[in-house]
């Protein structure tokens, strides 16, 4: 017993003692080793040399002397900085570089986060190796890098019907928020698909308040004629989220669709309602929000008076419309 | 009669020696454990990801948040953090700072260094707090508001601030923090991946003691000077690397710590926000989520982003950190004996089975059988009732691993972030991995047996904490 108690410690000792005098030799060679060229002065770089001299040889071979990793993350970086013709150049130079085969390497080698990068990257290639790549990408084991790759494939537009999508990512990968942007992708060539998520009962909310948000983001407030009759029947986390959308963007059109949904069976709606109506300020909106003063739901009635000042204006409320059992002494209402 | 009372003796000797060893060997089994899940986990999902492509991914749909800093007598500190919440990138955010009736001059400070002027907003009182006196909004930054309230304990400042919030997510900070620029960015992830399931998130805490400062950004990294605040950077980079990391993995993560952590709104409103008059807030609400999610049947995920979000000053002094010491483990006790009904209760799955085991383990019996073993073993040795050999191997055995963990938690550290950047840093954290098991362990432990005799004492004292202020260069 006394001689495993000794070797245990022995081997841990050496263990520890081996692991910190390693890091810290591993630390100096790092030191002492030609400082690897950092991907923002890489990118950077990119951008002098193709931007100012145009010169497409002098681009291929300093490019050729990045190792596979530095060319990824450089090409994330300088991507989203150019535009145009010196963009479509730079993805050929990066193609001829090697990019594409280091990335498939990756993808099935590397860690979550580079998988990731790999798609955001694949996304703006032309080759149809990187077009498999991505579309293997859809069954990744990570979730991320499931959706930015579908998101890549939607850039590309060659993203497949979105329920065949839907299926291949799986169930995590569908509860993203991030299906905000492959939406924002799709439109507005594929609005109708888009509209049909949000509208499609069958969906998953997130998916839904996803498809609503890509909408809302994109100034296409075509899903508002028929809000009226969809998001009556509609799961709460749905309905709440078209409201808050709704009011952030205030669009006028809304003042129906918010009074009906002043009235629905859930508090949470109710109280996005409230929210949103006060985002919009609409005068017509203050007897509607009125008759919530009685609402059930404390965080409702709150919620109201604070609309209702945004809708009469600071000071405006009379402190006795707003009555209510649990408010507290430090409010400022009271004040007022 | 003397031959049975001496059999007797040795047999008790005996028990108590194997409870110790026992103790000590399911902690440390425990610390590999961990060890092993966080490798795994952290060599999964690198924690390093560019601020610049964070941006690029998540901009768009990054969801509002609103910083909720509670400062008592914090005028040391106070003005750099809150420059360093100011240049949040970020894109979508607001500040409240709550002054928690402080009588220094942390008020006028903040007042002459960010042109408040009295605002009037209208805010849902529904969780309870102390009185507030007035509210304030920044001429220079409107998104920063201070509130200024009469004092009532940093679980009361965050309640009076989750009331004046109007964003889904807010992130509760200490006054005295001074975050990352990208620390939003990173946190947010967790909850864009899963927005439905994500309640809250906790993210690493670094020591800034030594480092130089410059507008609320730490500006180069650099090891303390003092043994005392090394000890402090191994027991960090240990607990937030290694167990956090650990416990999310399996969504047992029983403490988000009260110096950076994102809540989501609704929920923190649902089980009633933060219990006034606790002694471990941060524990206390963790607990409280996973009880009412579990109660309430619901799909849910408390997660933790291993990549420093702030920096913090901690204690330079013994003293200073026997107190703080002293009062978390009294916190752990407090939180421990309130929520008892869900220890090894397996309705509530893991965090009852092995969230609450944990707790049972390292800081409901850790102390108190570690301290008897300070003084039954020895004393069992010299009477003659353990041998010399056993009382070495045992000794060298609980030192041996903790050296071993404490090592480890650095080179995931180094691995995975590398936040110190000198050769000379590992060696200066790995001395004081080393030598903080000569000394600083036994006495941490006593420091923790004062906060068990204060939770006795239903003492819900703080204590001083007086702070240096960050070396602003």
């Amino acid at each position: 017993m006394l001689d495993f108690l000794w070797g245990a410690t022995l081997v841990f000792v050496a263990a520890a003692v081996g692991m910190w005098l390693w890091a810290i030799v591993r630390r100096a060679l790092m030191a002492k080793a030609p400082v690897r060229q950092a991907p923002r002065k890489a990118a950077g770089l990119l951008w002098i040399l193709w931007c100012q001299a145009r010169d497409g040889a002098k681009l291929d071979a300093k490019l050729a002397e990045f190792d596979p990793r530095t060319l990824l993350e450089t090409a994330a970086y300088a991507l989203p900085l150019l535009t145009g013709a010196d963009r479509e150049s730079t993805i050929s130079a990066l193609g001829r570089a090697g990019l594409d085969s280091d990335a498939e390497r990756y993808m099935r080698r590397a860690p979550e986060g580079q998988r990731l990068l790999c798609c955001e990257i694949l996304g703006a290639m032309k080759s149809r190796r990187s077009l498999r790549v991505l579309r293997r990408a859809l069954k990744d084991r990570a979730p991320s890098v499931r959706v930015a790759a579908a998101i890549s494939l939607a850039q590309r537009q060659e993203l497949p019907p979105l329920q065949t999508v839907f299926r291949q990512m799986g169930p995590d990968a569908r509860g993203s928020s991030r299906l905000a942007q492959l939406f924002e992708e799709l439109l507005p060539d594929r609005q109708q698909e888009v509209i049909e998520v949000a509208r499609n009962p069958l969906s998953e909310p997130q998916v839904r308040i996803s498809a609503l948000q890509a909408l809302v983001l994109k100034s296409d407030f075509s899903f508002i004629p028929f809000a009226e009759s969809d998001l009556d029947g509609a799961p709460p986390a749905v309905a709440a989220a078209a409201a808050r959308l709704i009011g952030g963007y205030a669009d006028p059109r809304a003042i129906q669709i918010l009074v009906k949904l002043l009235k629905n069976d859930s508090a949470v709606v109710r109280r996005a309602a409230v929210e949103a109506a006060g985002e919009i300020a609409d005068p017509k909106l203050e007897v509607p929000l009125e008759e919530r003063l009685a609402d059930e739901d404390d965080l409702v009635r709150y919620s109201v008076v604070r609309a209702l000042q945004q809708v009469l204006g600071p000071n405006k409320l009379d402190p006795d419309r707003a009555t209510s059992p649990t408010r507290h002494e430090s409010s400022p209402l009271e004040a007022a | 009669m003397t031959g049975e009372i001496r059999a007797d003796l040795i047999w008790t000797a005996q028990a108590i020696t194997w409870v110790v060893l026992a103790s000590g060997f399911v902690q440390n089994l425990l610390q590999i454990i961990q060890l092993c899940i966080a490798a795994a986990t952290l060599h999964r999902r690198p924690p390093v990801v560019d601020p610049m492509l964070l941006w690029q991914r998540y901009n768009e749909i990054a969801p509002p948040v609103t910083l909720i800093a509670p400062a008592f007598n914090e005028e040391t500190t106070i003005v750099s953090s809150v420059r360093s919440m100011l240049s949040l990138r970020y894109p979508d955010y607001e500040i409240i700072i709550v002054n928690d009736g402080s009588s220094d001059g942390t008020l006028a400070l903040l007042k002459r260094e960010f042109g408040l002027v009295a605002d009037n907003p209208f805010h849902e009182p529904l969780l309870v707090h102390q009185p507030i006196r007035a509210i304030y909004r920044s001429t220079l930054c409107p998104r920063l508001q201070v509130v200024d309230k009469l004092n009532g304990g940093k679980a009361d400042a965050q309640n009076a601030a989750v009331n004046l919030c109007s964003t889904p997510l807010f992130c509760v900070l200490d006054g005295d923090t001074l975050l990352e620029q990208d620390a939003l960015l990173r946190a947010v992830q967790p909850f864009i991946d899963d927005p439905e399931r994500m309640i809250a998130v906790g993210g690493s805490l670094r020591i800034a003691n030594g480092s130089p400062i410059r507008d609320g950004q730490v500006r180069q990294v650099e090891v303390p000077h003092k043994l005392l605040p090394r000890i402090q950077i191994v027991e960090y980079l240990r607990s937030f690397l290694m167990a956090r990391v650990a416990w999310s993995q399996i969504n047992s993560l029983m403490i988000i710590s009260g110096a950076f952590g994102l809540f989501r709104k609704d929920v923190v409103m649902e089980v009633g926000g933060y219990l006034a008059g606790s002694m471990g807030e941060d524990l206390d609400i963790v607990i409280r989520l996973h009880r009412h999610m579990r109660d309430t049947n619901r799909a849910y995920r408390i997660g933790f982003v291993p990549e420093p979000m702030c920096w913090t000053e901690v204690p330079e002094t013994l003293s200073v950190l026997a107190r703080q010491r002293a009062r978390w483990q009294n916190g752990a006790l407090d939180c421990f004996f309130r929520y008892r009904g869900m220890a090894l209760n397996p309705r509530y799955g893991r965090v009852g089975m092995l969230g609450f085991g944990q707790m049972i383990v390292v800081d409901l019996m850790g102390p108190l059988v570690e301290v008897l073993g300070y003084f039954t073993i020895p004393l069992f040795w010299a009477f003659g009732v353990l041998s010399y050999e056993s009382f070495a191997a045992y000794v060298a055995l609980v030192f041996g691993i903790g050296m071993f963990v404490s090592i480890a938690s650095l080179l995931l550290a180094e691995m995975q972030l590398r936040p110190y950047p000198r050769p000379l840093h590992l060696l200066e954290l790995g001395s004081a991995a080393i030598l903080e098991n000569f000394g600083y362990r036994q006495l941490h432990n006593f420091w923790r047996l004062r906060g068990y005799w204060q939770y006795l004492r239903s003492s819900r004292e703080w204590g001083e904490m007086p702070r240096v202020g960050f070396a602003e260069t």
